[in-house]
């Protein structure tokens, strides 16, 4: 009865329920000692509660890069922007100080080129306070701003475009809608598709009311990509470079041009007026993308509602009478959840400081890894990390990411599951770059009774079975032990790359020297 | 005479921010004698319940299981979440009373499909006399403004 609860009834879907774990870590971590308890009870296999573990490990790993793909996105490289136009400035500013520029501060010019739109999108000539002091003025914020804006690496636009644009928005928006067939693509001829899958599914219909249905499911598609794409509108820079209505308007107000005025006065350093001129683009980026969450709130989500309510109305009228539960039921599931994914993308447009995405350099991995296995280990002392300044510069390729993250959790469960001391090991967890590897070791005290028991014969076993090729196969027949499934995601990560184990003063040592 | 101030304490459980700060404003503005603490999931929703007596409780119907931070991505999406919330609250036998509020027309999960009257009237029979409401929230039109100020007006005296 005990093993029945604790196998099938305490398990996350159901225990989430209570309001006594604040988090999903804590929640997860819950289930790890249910399952710790259950190997006790012999309710479990060694192996269940490590594939079971495993699917936990690679849950919260999944669930910490969706959480980051799916959080703040906008960046911009503001120390590299300065980097780039500080040598410049410094000129401008050098000149811009000395006492042979006019300080006619009073005159009045009328720029040629218009700095920016009003809120009806109206075009209005702008007057600035002229002068010397005034056009360098003005050139220092264009070139502050042009950088800022749309340097290829490091600007806004770059950031717009990588990073929420180009795919991640429309494949976000598309994705519901693809999986459950209620769109299809444009053919050659600029026409939809014929939806393949509902025909199979409806094939009850008579011909005509199949073709009204089908007509209603291509309308629809129309409609959401229209609706895309005005959306991504908004999600551009708009004014100097690109006219885009309801894009993203940075522009130069008058009293900020005062306000710059008077800080260049007062400072006279290229560095600090760099800064003041970035400050003051962010508080116009922070006002702006406030605009895209609210028109994605707003008005993205009242076109979706009207494309919903307009196939559903086009399906009920061209249906008469066939009930079509299956479908219907698919447009209103549709229709709900879509709702939480612009409320995802709207998340998107808030200033973000982190933009490693996906885990690549080496030193990132290592630290998810071990905040991986932290939250679902109970160790009274944490992980003590060591990552060499070194390491920061090597990076992994994206296939070898998760094989190398899951290398290093199995080693640092390994050094938990076999120390003799449970929740009381401590584990040192140092890497460093030798001879032009990276060298990862775990060490791990050791109980007196297991520093007893563990001789160099088992150590020396241990480093033959990994190199054995019988363990190799054994692997890929059952799943093999955690040490072994350790070296096989080194190798996989990176097949040059060595695991050594050691035993020296009562401690565990598990070495990795990894070839990137 | 000294004159007494009534506070009514409203929890107002919602994971959407544009949503929460809207209708926040909007209270706040129209009603002095209310102070309003926020929660952004089912979990951390029902562990102010459990441990505080609000007059109102104003609750979204579908939230994530925990509060999104950082790499926190919220856990489990619960479709019915204030339905979930309206029970905790029946079997605890609390006086607060429950507002539902959504920007869904329609509810699916599981293989249910509600449309919002269906999901009225269940909440209504399943919540008993917690049930105040439910209103569907467009922040695009002002309708839903009229329905909160007089719903919670109506029962807040």
């Amino acid at each position: 009865m005990d093993s029945i609860f604790f196998k099938q009834v305490c398990i996350p879907e159901i225990i989430d329920f209570l309001s006594c774990f604040k988090s999903s870590d804590e929640l997860l971590a819950e289930r790890v000692q249910v399952l710790d308890f259950l190997l006790e009870m012999n309710a479990i296999t060694p192996t269940e509660r490590m594939q079971e573990v495993e699917d936990i490990i690679s849950l919260i790993v999944i669930d910490s890069g969706t959480s980051e793909i799916n959080g703040p996105k906008i960046f911009v490289d503001s120390a590299a922007i300065k980097r780039k136009v500080i040598e410049e400035i410094r000129g401008l500013t050098s000149v811009y100080t000395s006492s042979n520029i006019s300080k006619d501060s009073n005159k009045i010019t009328i720029f040629d080129e218009p700095l920016e739109l009003d809120h009806e999108g109206e075009r209005h000539a702008y007057a600035y306070a002229s002068g010397g002091k005034n056009a360098l003025l003005l050139k220092i914020w264009r070139i502050v701003l042009d950088a800022f804006l749309f340097d290829e690496k490091n600007g806004l636009d770059k950031n717009l475009s990588a990073e929420i644009r180009h795919g991640f928005f429309s494949n976000l928006m598309r994705a519901r809608l693809e999986e459950r067939y209620l769109i299809t693509e444009l053919d050659e001829s600029g026409k939809y598709k014929p939806n393949e899958y509902w025909k199979n599914q409806t094939i009850f219909l008579v011909d005509e009311v199949w073709q009204k249905i089908e007509q209603a499911l291509s309308q629809f598609s129309g409609e959401i990509n229209n609706l895309i794409t005005e959306a991504e509108g908004w999600m551009r820079i708009k004014g100097i470079r690109i006219e885009s209505i309801n894009g993203i308007d940075i522009n130069l107000a008058i009293e900020n041009l005062l306000l710059l005025g008077a800080f260049v006065e007062k400072s006279k350093s290229a560095e600090s007026i760099i800064d003041y001129i970035i400050g003051m683009l962010w508080e116009i980026v922070d006002t702006e993308i406030s605009k895209v969450r609210d028109r994605l709130n707003v008005d993205f989500k009242r076109g979706l509602e009207a494309a919903f309510y307009n196939l559903e109305s086009r399906i009920n009228d061209a249906k008469k009478e066939a009930p079509l539960v299956e479908m219907m039921a698919t447009i209103r599931k549709v229709r709900s959840d879509i709702q939480e994914d612009v409320t995802t993308a709207s998340q998107w447009f808030y200033r973000t400081n982190n933009t490693d995405i996906k885990p690549k350099p080496i030193d990132y991995a290592i630290k998810i890894a071990v905040n991986a296995f932290e939250r679902v280990t109970s160790l009274i002392s944490p992980v003590d990390l060591y990552i060499d300044q070194n390491i920061r510069e090597k990076t992994l390729q994206p296939n070898a990411v998760k094989p190398f993250i899951n290398a290093i959790i199995n080693l640092l469960d390994n050094s938990f599951r076999h120390s003799g001391l449970g929740r009381n090991t401590t584990i040192q967890l140092h890497s460093f770059i030798s001879n032009n590897l990276v060298n990862l070791t775990i060490r791990n005290n050791l109980s007196l009774l297991r520093s007893s028991t563990l001789t160099e014969e088992d150590i020396n076993a241990m480093n033959a079975k990994i190199a054995s090729t019988e363990s190799i196969s054994l692997l890929r027949v059952e799943g093999g032990s955690g040490i072994v499934k350790a070296y096989m995601n080194i190798i996989e990560s990176s097949p040059r790359s060595q695991l050594i184990f050691k035993i020296k003063d009562s401690f565990f040592y598990a070495e990795v020297y990894y070839s990137v | 005479m000294q004159r007494y101030i009534i506070v009514f304490e409203i929890l107002f459980i919602e994971d959407n921010p544009h949503k929460r700060h809207r209708i926040t404003d909007y209270l706040t503005s129209r009603l002095h004698e209310i102070r309003i603490e926020e929660a952004h999931s089912f979990t951390s929703g029902c562990q102010k319940i459990e441990t505080y007596v609000y007059s109102l409780i104003i609750a979204d119907i579908s939230l994530p299981t925990y509060d999104k931070h950082g790499t926190e991505s919220g856990g489990r999406f619960r479709p019915f979440a204030g339905r979930e919330i309206g029970r905790k609250i029946t079997r605890m036998k609390s006086k607060a009373k429950i507002l539902f509020i959504t920007q869904y027309e329609s509810f699916s999960d599981k293989g249910n499909s509600y449309s919002f009257n269906d999901l009225y009237e269940l909440l209504k029979n399943e919540c008993g006399e917690n049930f105040i409401g439910m209103i569907f929230y467009d922040s695009s039109k002002y309708s839903w403004k009229d329905n909160i100020i007089s719903i919670i007006q109506k029962n807040l005296k």
